[in-house]
């Protein structure tokens, strides 16, 4: 059975026992190189469940919503389970009102891969045994993993997940093709000129969408620091200054929480390297506590607790 | 819209010297807002006092600033002055021009300039300050002494002789401390026992002291006028209820190891006393090193207790109790003066520090107090005390002095010669510190009477020769080496931190100093207290002190817990934080970074009673308006009352956008 296929089954039961109202999954998108959320109630409706490469999305944004109208099941890819772990420890969800379908999958595409395809002629994106295949009207092209799969799947061990229901795929550990935080070695290679250079040229392109805050799963306050009327800190001007200040204040708000699951680079338009800063958070966080956010249900919140051996540095 | 009042003072020539006053009034007068503004010489003072509230009926004034000094000076002066003019307390800003300013520059026009700066600061918030109020926090009347010293046990004694409850936790077997295991004490020469066993029997009689022996602090929450302390008490494997303190048990016990009471001089049994005169006196047994839990054999202390007093199967009890204040009173340990290498300790056994020579001068001493040297049970003849051993030494030790250790020395050579009327004492030493009531005289007894003799200078090495210690060093006075052919040497080591002060420390969320010695509030003006309110010191845990002293700081701290006992509530500070309901997302992390778990979850529900949400809420008495939410709240959802952004935000907008 494919794993498409077990999860249909999974999903029915689920539906069909009254274990859950709605199964958070992926469904066909308009045109095949895109998959979309889909929030499935009937367990008819479970066969438009669909697992391939380009199920992308992190849909746990949607449980803290989702659960008030009663028990979800949602689908969670190792990093997006990391994700729940923190919501439930934040106090967004309650563990027993989520079922985590927990999908090992051999990696999800990141979207230059299709750069050389006629991407309204592409019919089917697949996985195959050495990468991704790519079926047009020319016939199926495979792209090879390393050039297919995003940064994160590259580096992804799939490390059994601290929380899970159901699981499905293949959970065997795997050696990394990458370093987790290989970008953020090549990054600090820069001066700290360089930095600042590289980081203002980003942010000059920031549009203050707020697509990368909207994605993040860490980002649920019901108001946003940069939305507030009655005290303004951040100014809602989308100069280069108070785009910075806006990022490097969302970037902290997220520190010791974000769970590297790259959301926000991969909703943001205009192409900012928004995961770099998450990761070089993460890694801080790493060095200085040992404890990497959504890895334990017992971990206590980084900037949440205070151990006498707790290192106190002062950062770069 | 607020009416402020801008009131700047002289501070004498303190300001006045140095900021342009009257151009600073002059400038307030023209910021927006301000209705009134004008400088005095001193505010403070009964006058200027009046022409505050004058200004206040006159001008019909909301908010007022004082530009002054510090507000931990005057601000509780300008509050009480504002209140009785029918203002609110909390409708008061100081802007402080003197600590920040003219007393830390010197350039008139920039520190006349930098003033009128702070004046619209101030300004600037004090227009959106909203009236605040206090709440009544009832107290726990009940202390919590840790440490059953000298210093623990005369503070216990007076609180509860004040009529409060007093709790004594004591983590050795019995209370007494380092002073039981001394003979005599300086400058009087009374036995310490004869003069500390009476106070731990009254500590032990008094109906108001509960002893809890052999029983440690292992968690302290909740802040003054009501500690939640949680207490773990070591199963002693005795039944205090049923144990008459006969004794037969540790006569009985086959196990014996090195007395930690006689500084390893002595040997004491696995179930043991640590000295016949404990308090209480109920052995314990020593689980580590007692044949049945070792090796699972014996039970000889059970079949001899003429009462079944022993239980191998107690455990360790913890309990949690409130109190309204805690002393700390843990005392010091010695350093070890095996350190200096050069010395011998460690490898020659006549050379002993102090603490050791106390014990072998102790009746109730290892060697009943005649005074014999470890290695071959002989009088010694000539006795070499050296000072100064880790204390003010920078390199190796610690730079402060341990201050009683002159004393001591001087107390042991003169003994000396009482117990050996043929002996000689030589002390080396690098200055004499006798600064206390009869101190230096006795001192000079030791010298002119009992023929000590004192060599200023060090020593710098010593070495084994047949069975003499040869002691080589200086005398610095006569500018000429000595060698000393000595029987037994004595190392006046330095008095250091317990090793777990610091661990203490931050259960009782009090701050050290670099020697972890517990930092007092004030080094001259507030000694007993330390910054949390409701904490307070006693004795050497503080800093290196002889016994007067210890119990005067202990006396010190009851009377402090006396204090704040005899009020009926405790006025709870209004600057407390406060959460917007409709904003908080209830992550909690708010509950989890408070230090005084002052913040619970709370369930939000519609008029039907149907759950909405959980926010985060703070409970007003224990808020002590530290404002760790605040920031921590990615929200921004809690502020603090009286610092709120807006306000906080004005302020900064003041200076930022001043021409």
């Amino acid at each position: 059975m494919s794993m498409e296929q077990e999860l249909r089954e999974k999903a029915k039961e689920l539906l069909s026992s009254g274990k859950v109202k709605v199964v958070i999954g992926y469904g066909e998108g308009s045109i095949p190189i895109k998959s979309t959320p889909i929030f499935v109630k009937t367990p008819e409706q479970a066969d438009c469940l669909v697992l391939n490469p380009t199920c992308t999305n992190n849909l746990t944004v949607y449980l803290p919503q989702a659960v008030k109208s009663g028990p979800v099941a949602v689908v969670a890819k190792p990093c997006e389970v990391k994700n729940i772990v923190e919501l439930v420890k934040e106090n967004q969800i309650k563990r027993e009102d989520v079922t985590v379908i927990a999908v090992s999958t051999p990696g999800i595409l990141n979207d230059a891969a299709l750069a050389e395809f006629d991407l309204l002629d592409v019919k089917k994106i697949s996985w195959k045994a050495d990468g991704v295949a790519v079926t047009t009207s020319q016939g199926d092209t495979v792209i090879p993993r390393d050039a297919a799969f995003q940064k994160k799947c590259l580096s992804c061990t799939a490390a059994q997940p601290a929380i899970a229901d159901i699981k499905i795929g293949d959970w065997a550990e795997r050696a990394p093709l990458q370093d987790k935080f290989a970008d953020v070695e090549e990054y600090e290679k820069l001066s700290a000129e360089e930095k600042r250079a590289f980081w203002a040229g980003q942010f000059s392109k920031c549009i203050r969408c707020y697509a990368c805050r909207q994605a993040c799963p860490g980002c649920y306050c019901n108001e946003c620091f940069v939305d507030k009327n009655g005290q303004i800190w951040a100014s809602k001007d989308t100069g280069a200054e108070s785009n910075w200040f806006f990022h490097m204040t969302r970037m902290m708000h997220t520190a010791g929480r974000c769970t590297g699951c790259g959301e926000c680079e991969r909703a943001c338009p205009m192409g900012i390297p928004l995961s770099l800063m998450g990761k070089k958070m993460s890694l801080l966080v790493k060095e200085l506590f040992g404890t990497q956010p959504g890895e334990s249900m017992e971990d206590a919140p980084v900037f949440g607790c205070y151990q006498t051996n707790d290192p106190d540095p002062c950062p770069e | 819209m607020a009416r402020v009042g801008v009131f700047i003072c002289w501070c004498g020539s303190n300001i006045a010297k140095t900021v342009d006053v009257e151009k600073v009034a002059e400038a307030a007068a023209a910021l927006p807002g301000v209705a009134y503004s004008t400088n005095y010489k001193y505010m403070c003072s009964e006058p200027g006092q009046n022409l505050v509230k004058q200004a206040i009926a006159e001008h019909k004034l909301s908010s007022i600033v004082v530009a002054s000094c510090s507000p931990r000076l005057h601000e509780p002066t300008f509050r009480r002055c504002i209140s009785e003019a029918g203002l609110n307390p909390f409708m008061l800003e100081m802007a402080n021009i003197r600590e920040h300013c003219s007393w830390v520059h010197d350039d008139n026009d920039a520190a006349t300039k930098k003033a009128i700066d702070l004046v619209a600061m101030a300004v600037a918030k004090v227009a959106k300050n909203e009236p605040l109020s206090s709440q009544a926090i009832p107290i726990t009347k009940k202390a919590l002494v840790i440490g059953g010293g000298v210093s623990g046990i005369q503070t216990a004694l007076d609180i509860a002789d004040a009529g409060y409850k007093v709790t004594l936790v004591e983590r050795t077997p019995s209370i007494g401390g380092r002073m039981a295991q001394y003979d005599k004490t300086f400058p009087t020469l009374d036995c310490a026992a004869c003069i500390l066993t009476p106070k731990m029997v009254d500590a032990a009689s008094n109906p108001n002291i509960e002893i809890l022996s052999y029983s440690e602090v292992e968690n302290v929450s909740g802040f003054v006028g009501n500690f939640d302390v949680t207490i773990r008490k070591r199963a002693r494997s005795v039944d205090m209820s049923k144990c008459t303190g006969c004794g037969a048990c540790y006569e009985k016990c086959p196990k014996k190891v090195s007395s930690e009471f006689d500084c390893g001089l002595g040997q004491r049994k696995a179930i043991y006393v640590p000295f016949p005169q404990a308090v209480p006196n109920v052995p314990v047994i020593d689980r580590e090193v007692c044949r049945w839990f070792a090796e699972g054999k014996c039970k000889v202390c059970e079949k001899i207790c003429p009462t079944g007093a022993i239980d191998y199967s107690q455990e360790d009890e913890v309990i949690t109790e409130q109190f309204g204040a805690i002393v700390a009173a843990t005392g010091f340990d010695t350093w070890d003066p095996q350190e200096y290498g050069n010395l011998g300790y460690g490898k020659y056994p006549d050379v002993i520090t102090s603490l050791q020579f106390e014990r072998l001068f102790n009746a109730s001493g290892p060697t009943d107090g005649k005074l014999l040297r470890p290695s071959d049970n002989q009088p010694p003849k000539n006795v070499v005390f050296i000072s100064c051993i880790g204390s003010r030494d920078d390199e190796h030790g610690y730079p402060y002095c341990s201050k009683v250790c002159c004393m001591y020395n001087a107390k042991h050579a003169l003994l000396l010669k009482e117990k050996v009327s043929d002996a000689q004492a030589y002390v080396f030493y690098m200055d004499i510190r006798a600064n206390g009531k009869g101190y230096e005289e006795f001192v000079r007894r030791a010298m002119e009477k009992y023929g000590a003799v004192y060599l200023r200078g060090r020593v710098s090495r010593i070495i084994q020769e047949g069975d003499k210690l040869i002691v080589r060093g200086a005398d610095t006075l006569a500018g000429k080496p000595v060698e000393i052919e000595a029987d037994m040497v004595v190392l006046a080591a330095a008095m250091k931190p317990q090793p777990d002060a610091k661990e203490m420390a931050r259960k009782l969320g009090i701050s050290t100093d670099e020697y972890n010695w517990f930092s007092e509030a004030h080094p001259k003006l507030r000694p007993v207290e330390v910054l949390t309110a409701g904490v307070y010191l006693a004795g050497v845990c503080q800093y290196p002190k002889d016994i007067p002293d210890s119990v005067a700081q202990a006396s010190g701290a009851a009377s402090k817990v006396i204090g704040l006992f005899s009020k009926p509530n405790l006025e709870s500070e209004p600057t407390v934080a406060e959460v917007n309901e409709t904003t908080c997302a209830g992550c909690l992390l708010c509950k989890e970074i408070c230090p005084f778990s002052a913040i619970e979850p709370k369930l939000l529900t519609d008029r039907a009673g149907n759950p909405v949400k959980t926010v985060a809420s703070v409970n007003q008495g224990l808020c002590h308006g530290c404002g760790t939410c605040v920031a921590g709240c990615r929200s921004a959802s809690v502020q603090l009352k009286g610092f709120k952004d807006d306000q906080l935000l004005a302020e900064v907008d003041a200076l930022a956008f001043m021409e």
